[in-house]
């Protein structure tokens, strides 16, 4: 046993003194004087060192903590637990982990702007695409019972080329509905012709808006109506609902029932009685309609039982909604009635039940009122929010770990002044959540002068009001904080794990692994960042190559107008036709059915070969009037085309890639194609009159493949006329086509559509596309320059010292800028060997999607990493020229 | 062994009375009080120093650390004037509860009662 040293046992009481919070120096003086007061005392008695020690301890003080209670309570006056009282929960340290967090980001100005700006940017633009596609997904959600409402479509499958149409015969609803018990109610509507005119007396609106719905519409589809009774407003031919909006343009007044307004489409114009105003119409719909047209006022009883009569078909299904137990039916239904009717036409008929709040974001259909959202691109975009956030993060945790030697010190000092580890952890983490916040905050306030730009890329309604609700304002609160919290752990758990000795004998420089997973952060975002340069670069040069590509026909110079739905009208197309035909300028002018918008897949054809054996091939066909190879502009290579003068005209062309795919060049006119009846027969030869040159309607990346063309030049209602003319004289040609059209169809607007207008929004699903990876380009772009930027200040800041040393001993500016230069060179040079293949790999993948694309090229690469070289070369030399200008002295004196 | 409540309250009255009548320290003040109460009032130190600062700062005593011959400090008390008036005050107020039950712990105190 070791003897007993009273000076030492007196000194190790004080020191248990001094570790008590509350207890000031003054006192534990004070106190060590009584002490040995009492040991003397106890002395005197008789006691030995140790015993005296030990009664006076106890006397003095019964533990440190009551000791520090009754100084507390006697400073107080007891109303206040004492600090060491308090149970440490980080609730209570908040504030003042809070205010040393202010003071950090104080001390460190620029870090924290660039950590803040980039935090905000991404969760502003995040939470703008969120609030897109939580927007795009609501679709059709607020009418009553959506999940019961399905629309009918016709999954035709016509020689061998399945396509499936949006709308269905006419019948289909309503058999629906008396053949299966879970149908409950049936709703039809269709838009007749492309656009319609309504018109009251001073005003006229043309709108694609308008439908004809039939009386049980209103049973399906809850819209509220401020005046008149849903059950009977469509019930009687001649009459209209239109909305609130509507109204207001054409009477300034939403009162408007009993007036009428003419209406007027492919058929004459016509009055119509206002029976009803809906209000409140919700514009998150695929069915956007204005006016609904009763029934009545267009079709015909007659009408009504035709297959082939199309509607959009909407059904409700009862309270059980069982789709699957209908769907099970539907093969009954196709025996009982389709097969029939498709047996006519040569094709197979299925029916397909969609529901209703899925539409907008499924793939088109064949006839589709609207063109719809794309599931596709609200995936890119969450993908893309979810990126934000976590190059966000990653920044943050660059930022952060980036200032380790910052902040190596005051770990050091806080550890050796007895903080723990985990008060530590929770003060970088405080500060984290702190600076998360705030870019919560400034990303709120970037979001409002961004709304119009949000409301014109999305065509959302989103205003100011809209967007600054709790809700909104809660979420971007919300997702700040675990933003702070996830990015914030990393760099409190490595901050936090130096060790006190190594920091304070100046040995500590950012560990090997911190910089290694800076530079492995900041590659990935310049990775990301090329890869979407060079994307957007491929995509723009892919849709300008789409645009441009040579189709066979002259798409400059090529107008449509559509045949009205008039007997009168249509006598007079054939007049109207010869008339167009003398103009100068006009190439021809030809009907035809074909919509040149749309890729005619290619079916089976039987055809006789030279050598007069049959073959089965496979060709897209189509159907035109007379004129009209020559009206496209295409050219007649062999034989003739159709001959208006040749009675009873029973011929076929052909075209290049036809004759050349089944190897009858030089023979094609000895071909013949087989008519077939229903068994197979052969029925009829008829000769190939000519081969025309190769072209291709629709999307002009797919190859030009081999083509039959029959003659059908009958005037069907709806259908198209095409007018091929010199594009140079287009407007002059035009002013004389009107007068023409007037004089023939007065009442019938005359309304035309440039083809090569027509053919480019083909392409408006890539232009949306490349609208949004441009937006998302621009924002990592700035988050990767912040990060850059940052990282960069950051570099040039712990080298201050060493490179005012190199200054000292005559570096010039040029050496100073390639030192500081050569690890951002590396950096992007390894970024854009990773970036290279990896982009090759993802443009080549999109461009995969189109049969004729460009190829893949490295340039958009290269000008990538110029790019970034001359904004990174950029950013260093700002760096670099004040860290040369300064004087050496200021950087080297502190120490 | 004295209340809790009324060792409380008498504590000031009793260090400024001590310290009335001239300076002393912290264990010397215990000492008094034991031997003044024939040890029916023990002081812990625990008590004593924090009342003893706080008496300080609320103006009624002053310190002062005096190195003893033996090299040793020791932090001695004196009244202050405002510490005088208070003894006063509160050596009215004792006196009137003392004389107050002096008179009922007496023979034929004067109450109305019932």
């Amino acid at each position: 046993m070791k003897e007993f040293n009273l000076e030492n046992a007196i000194v190790n009481w004080v020191k248990v003194l001094h570790k008590q919070q509350g207890l000031e120096p003054g006192f534990i003086e004070e106190l060590e004087s009584n002490l040995r007061d009492r040991i003397e005392d106890y002395l005197e008695e008789g006691l030995s060192e140790q015993e005296a020690f030990q009664l006076a301890g106890e006397k003095t003080m019964p533990t440190p903590e009551c000791l520090a209670d009754e100084y507390h309570k006697a400073r107080t006056a007891g109303n206040k637990t004492p600090p060491w009282r308090r149970k440490p929960s980080l609730l209570s340290k908040l504030p003042m982990h809070f205010k040393i967090g202010i003071r950090n980001l104080n001390k460190r100005r620029i870090y924290s702007m660039l950590n803040v700006s980039g935090l905000a940017i991404s969760i502003c633009a995040s939470f703008l695409i969120w609030l897109y596609v939580q927007e795009q997904r609501s679709y059709d959600q607020h009418f009553e019972d959506a999940e019961r409402i399905y629309r009918v479509i016709f999954d035709v499958d016509y020689e061998d080329v399945k396509a499936a149409q949006a709308d269905v015969g006419q019948p289909v609803g309503p058999t629906l509905k008396a053949d299966y018990p879970e149908v409950t109610e049936v709703a039809r509507l269709r838009r007749i012709g492309a656009t319609n005119t309504l018109a009251s007396p001073d005003n006229s609106i043309e709108s694609t808006d308008f439908f004809v719905a039939d009386d049980q519409f209103f049973k399906v589809f809850s819209v509220e109506l401020s005046s008149g009774n849903p059950e009977t407003v469509l019930s009687q031919p001649n009459t209209v609902v239109i909305s609130e909006e509507l109204a207001m343009k054409f009477f300034g007044r939403t009162d408007v029932v009993g007036n009428t307004l003419k209406y007027s489409g492919l058929r004459p114009p016509m009055d119509v009685m206002i029976t009803g105003v809906m209000t409140n119409l919700d514009k998150h719909t695929h069915l956007p309609f204005q006016a609904l047209i009763s029934y009545g006022t267009y079709f015909l009883e007659s009408d009504l039982s035709n297959w082939l009569r199309k509607s959009y078909t909407y059904v409700m299904l009862n309270e059980q909604n069982n789709i699957e137990s209908l769907r099970a039916k539907i093969p009954d239904f196709n025996r009982k009635y389709l097969d029939q009717v498709f047996e006519k036409i040569n094709a197979r008929g299925n029916l397909l039940f969609q529901p209703l709040t899925s539409i907008y974001l499924d793939d088109d259909y064949l006839g589709e009122p609207y063109p719809h959202g794309n599931r596709g691109n609200l995936k890119i975009l969450t993908a893309v929010m979810v990126f934000l956030l976590i190059m966000a993060c990653i920044n943050y945790v660059n930022l952060a770990t980036a200032r380790s030697v910052d902040r190596a010190v005051e770990v050091g000092l806080r550890k050796t002044l007895g903080s723990s580890r985990l008060s530590l952890f929770s003060q970088f983490m405080s500060e984290a959540v702190l600076l998360a916040l705030f870019s919560g905050i400034l990303a709120i306030i970037i979001s409002l002068p961004l709304l119009p730009y949000y409301r014109e890329i999305t065509g959302s309604g989103l205003d100011v009001q809209g967007f600054l609700v709790l809700e909104n304002i809660g979420v971007i609160l919300l997702v700040s904080i675990s933003i702070g919290l996830l990015s914030g752990f990393y760099p409190s758990v490595y901050l936090t794990s130096f060790t006190p000795k190594t920091i304070l004998k100046g040995r500590f420089s950012s560990s090997k692994k911190g910089a290694a997973l800076r530079k492995i952060l900041i590659i990935s975002q310049y990775v990301l960042s090329s890869i979407l340069i060079t994307w957007i670069l491929t995509v723009t040069a892919q849709i300008k190559y789409m645009k441009n590509k040579e189709v066979g026909f002259d798409k400059e110079g090529l107008i449509e107008l559509t045949i009205p739905d008039d007997q009168t009208a249509m006598k007079n197309i054939d007049v109207f036709i010869r008339r167009v035909n003398a103009l100068p300028y006009v190439r021809a002018a030809a009907k035809t059915k074909e919509d040149l918008s749309t890729y005619y897949p290619s079916g089976a054809q039987r055809m006789e070969g030279p050598d007069g054996l049959p073959v089965n091939t496979n060709m897209s066909a189509i159907s035109v009037g007379y004129d009209f190879i020559s009206a496209i502009g295409a050219s007649i290579v062999k034989g003739r085309g159709f001959d208006r003068t040749v009675p009873d005209e029973r011929a076929v062309m052909i075209n290049e890639a036809a004759a050349k795919e089944y190897g009858w060049e030089g023979r094609e006119l000895e071909v013949k194609y087989l008519g077939l009846d229903r068994e197979g027969k052969v029925t009829g030869k008829w000769k190939v009159a000519g081969v025309v040159s190769d072209f291709k309607f629709g999307e002009s990346y797919v190859e030009k493949g081999p083509m039959i063309i029959y003659l059908d030049n009958r005037t069907i209602p709806e259908s198209n006329l095409l007018i091929g003319l010199d594009s140079e004289h287009l407007e002059t040609t035009l002013l004389e086509i009107i007068p023409i059209w007037e004089e023939l169809f007065d009442i019938f607007p005359f309304e035309i559509q440039l083809i090569k207008e027509k053919l480019d929004a083909i392409y408006w699903r890539e232009q949306t596309f490349l609208n949004l990876l441009t937006t998302v380009c621009i924002i990592v772009v700035f988050i990767t320059s912040l990060g850059i930027i940052g990282l960069i200040s950051f570099t040039t800041e712990i080298r201050k010292k060493e490179l005012a040393l190199r200054k000292v001993v005559g570096a010039s500016l040029k050496t100073i800028m390639g030192l500081l230069s050569r690890q951002f060179v590396i950096l992007l040079i390894v970024a854009s060997l990773i970036a290279i293949p990896l982009g090759y790999y993802i443009t080549d993948q999109w461009l995969m999607n189109f049969q004729l694309h460009i190829n893949f090229s490295i340039w958009p690469f290269l000008l990538t990493l110029g790019c970034c070289l001359i904004f990174t070369v950029l950013a260093l030399s700002y760096h670099a020229f004040q860290a040369a200008k300064a004087n050496p002295v200021e950087a080297l004196r502190s120490e | 062994m004295a209340y809790k409540t009324l060792v409380a309250a008498s504590t000031k009255p009793l260090i400024l009375s001590i310290l009335s009548h001239g300076k002393s320290y912290g264990y010397q003040i215990i000492k008094n009080v034991e031997n003044l109460s024939d040890g029916e009032l023990s002081w812990t130190d625990a008590m004593l120093y924090p009342v003893l600062h706080r008496m300080e700062s609320d103006g009624l005593i002053k310190s002062e650390w005096v190195i003893q011959d033996n090299g040793r400090k020791r932090k001695y008390y004196t009244i202050t004037e405002k510490g005088r008036e208070e003894r006063k005050v509160t050596r009215a107020q004792w006196m009137n509860v003392n004389a107050a039950l002096n008179l009922l712990w007496g023979s034929s105190p004067q109450l109305e009662l019932g």
